[in-house]
Formats: structure tokens, C-alpha cells, sequence
């Protein structure tokens, strides 16, 4: 009622205004559910390849599937994770759905990851479908990632949230052991080089800012309006950190995806 | 109250099952191999097996230095003992290096 003759006295000028941000904030959510479709974008005409049964298709998958999906996961699953630390350093409010839409995304692309490698990637792991997809400590890590999704992604909706209650949060901090066992797949995969530090220097400033502590501080003085200096120069710092890693993770994918995308796998 | 409490509750034990169930496909998995390949070929990786190598290692890889192959060790062997070739202007002219 009282908000029916709040909205009774508003301006035009100030619907116009809301409109507006309205059609912002939607133009913005579609716009990072569009970035979603690279990973199929780029991966498609292999796959097509494959379908029409051309010849080196299925090496050519074999060859970048890795590379470019799972590349495409982890850079997914990254934006995932930031979405809440975005809230808690802005406030911001009308990106927190995109967290569910990523999480959807980051299973769907590593399910069509671990299925193009158990199908393509005999050459590779001679055996069977399983030698594929658990023959070494790092697709076990990979493959025990992916099946954690599974419990995340079918409770991803509101009707699970309402069915779970309180237990909604503990069944979604799962969250946390794929994070762990993803950092594990990496390290088992390069070690102590490139795409693993990348990982850890992404994973590094979204880890500090779920700290309780750090986290209820930053959402006081953010809501008081004090500690501005110290809260923009940890933030500067946090995002060059998160940059130093997620740039060349997004350079890998771009190169590797390109590659893929017009049937130039790299054989090495 | 209490049916929606209880309701919840076997929610949570559901997803726990579930939980359980792709951990324990995962663990099945990953044991089978193991007791299959054995431990070795289960730990270790021959290298450029999973993933290629990052854009980043391979410009790594390019900056190194690298040990001059064996045919620049090898002193060259001495030119065979012709009659001398006239020199012709034309070319070492314009050579730019002397």
C-alpha cells in the first residue's frame, strides 16, 4: 500500500531514470550470459567436423578439447566465484543472478568436456572409456570435479532452495571442495608453472574476500561511507592480483579457441 | 512446522546421497584404474599427455638459451687447396659487410 502511493508520486524524470537503469541492467545480464556460448562457439565446428565424419575431426577434438573447454570451465567457474565478492566491494546487487546462470554453464561445459575426452581421446590414453576419464591422478581430479557439479547444479533454482531451507547453503559449499579439486587438476597438470600460478592468482583475491572477517568489515564501512582510502587501495591491489592471473587465462583460451575454431589443433 | 522441518531434512539427505554417490563413482573409478594400470602409470604423466603446453611456456621454451649444436663445435674443415678464384667485383662491392 505504501509503496503503491510511493510509486504514485513519482516523477516522470525519475521513471524515465529507473527505466533506464532497468534496460542497463539487463542489456549487462544478457550480455555476460552471451560470453557462455564461446566455449561452444569455438569447439562447434570441430564438432560438426566430427558429426559429418570428416577426417581428423576426432584427432583434431582429441587435440583441443582440453585446451579450450577446459580452459572455458575454469575461466566460468572463475566468474562464478566473483560474483559475490563484486557485492560485497560494490554493493551491487543485479549480477548475483548471473551466479546460478554460470554455475548452470561451468557444468554444462565441463560435462562436454569429460564426454569429447572420453570419446575422442584414445589416441591419447589407449584403453577404455574409463582409462579416459580416470587413468591418471589428474583426470581423476577432474573427473571427481565435474561429478560434484552434479548436487550443485540440481539444487541451482529456486524450488530446490525453498525445498532445502536452511540446508540450501551447506549442500552449495560443496562449492569450495570443487575449488580445491579443480586447483588439485591443474597442479597435477602443470605443476608449479603457468596455468596453475594463473589459478592461484585468480583463486588468491576471491579467497581473501570471503574471509567473514574481511567481508563483514568491508560491507560496514562500505555501508557507513568510511575507510574509503584503505578500501580502494586493497581493491586496486585484489584486482591487479585477480588480473595478473585471469588476462593470460583469457589470452590461453583465445588463442588455444581460435586455433580450434578453424580446425588448427595443436598437435604437440 | 515440524512436516516442513522434516521435509527438509530428508532433502538434505537426499543431496547428501547424492553427493556421496557421485564421490564414490568417482572414487570407483579412480581405483579400478589404479588397480588396473598400476601405480605408476596412475601417478605419472608422460609429458604433453592432458593438455598442451601454455602459449606462455612455449615462448619460455623459445626464450632459453640454447647449447649451439654440435656441427657449430666441430671446427669447419679446411677449404681444399684450389687455384685462386678471381674475385668478383660486382658482388663485394655492394657487400655490406667487409
Amino acid at each position: 500500500m505504501i509503496g503503491n502511493q510511493a510509486s504514485a508520486y513519482t516523477t516522470t524524470a525519475q521513471r524515465d531514470v529507473r527505466d533506464h537503469r532497468r534496460a542497463f541492467k539487463t542489456t549487462g545480464i544478457w550480455f555476460f550470459r552471451g560470453l557462455l556460448l564461446i566455449p561452444f562457439v569455438l569447439m562447434g565446428p570441430e564438432i560438426i567436423s566430427a558429426i559429418l565424419g570428416r577426417p581428423g575431426a576426432v584427432a583434431n577434438i582429441s587435440a583441443s578439447v582440453a585446451d579450450v573447454l577446459g580452459t572455458s570451465t575454469f575461466l566460468i567457474f572463475i566468474a562464478m566465484l566473483a560474483v559475490t565478492p563484486i557485492h560485497t566491494v560494490t554493493g551491487w546487487r543485479w549480477h548475483i543472478i548471473l551466479r546460478r546462470d554460470y554455475g548452470i554453464a561451468m557444468f554444462a561445459t565441463a560435462a562436454t568436456d569429460i564426454t569429447l575426452a572420453a570419446i575422442t581421446t584414445g589416441d591419447t590414453f589407449p584403453g577404455t572409456v574409463l582409462t579416459r576419464v580416470g587413468g591418471h591422478t589428474f583426470l581423476f581430479a577432474g573427473t571427481l570435479s565435474t561429478l560434484l557439479l552434479v548436487p550443485l547444479v540440481v539444487t541451482a533454482n529456486g524450488k530446490a532452495q525453498s525445498w532445502l531451507g536452511r540446508h540450501w547453503k551447506s549442500v552449495q559449499r560443496i562449492t569450495y571442495v570443487v575449488w580445491a579439486t579443480i586447483l588439485l587438476h591443474l597442479f597435477l597438470l602443470f605443476g608449479l608453472t603457468t596455468i596453475f600460478l594463473y589459478a592461484i592468482a585468480v583463486s588468491a583475491p576471491l579467497t581473501f574476500l570471503r574471509v567473514p572477517l574481511v567481508r563483514r568489515w568491508w560491507g560496514a564501512t562500505r555501508r557507513a561511507g568510511t575507510a574509503r582510502f584503505v578500501r580502494t587501495m586493497v581493491a586496486i591491489v585484489l584486482l591487479g592480483i585477480f588480473a595478473a592471473g585471469f588476462v593470460p587465462l583469457v589470452r590461453e583460451l583465445a588463442e588455444k579457441g581460435s586455433a580450434a575454431f578453424v580446425l588448427q589443433a595443436h598437435h604437440d | 512446522m515440524i512436516d516442513r522441518g522434516r521435509r527438509r531434512r530428508r532433502a538434505k539427505q537426499l543431496m547428501d546421497g547424492l553427493t556421496v554417490t557421485c564421490v564414490t563413482l568417482a572414487l570407483a573409478v579412480g581405483t579400478g584404474q589404479l588397480v588396473k594400470e598400476g601405480l605408476q602409470e596412475f601417478l605419472f604423466r608422460p609429458p604433453g599427455v592432458g593438455a598442451s603446453p601454455s602459449e606462455a611456456d612455449t615462448a619460455n621454451a623459445n626464450a632459453a638459451p640454447t647449447l649451439p649444436p654440435i656441427v657449430e663445435v666441430i671446427p669447419p674443415a679446411p677449404p681444399p687447396l684450389l687455384r685462386p678464384v678471381e674475385r668478383s667485383r660486382r658482388h663485394h662491392s655492394d657487400a655490406p659487410y667487409r
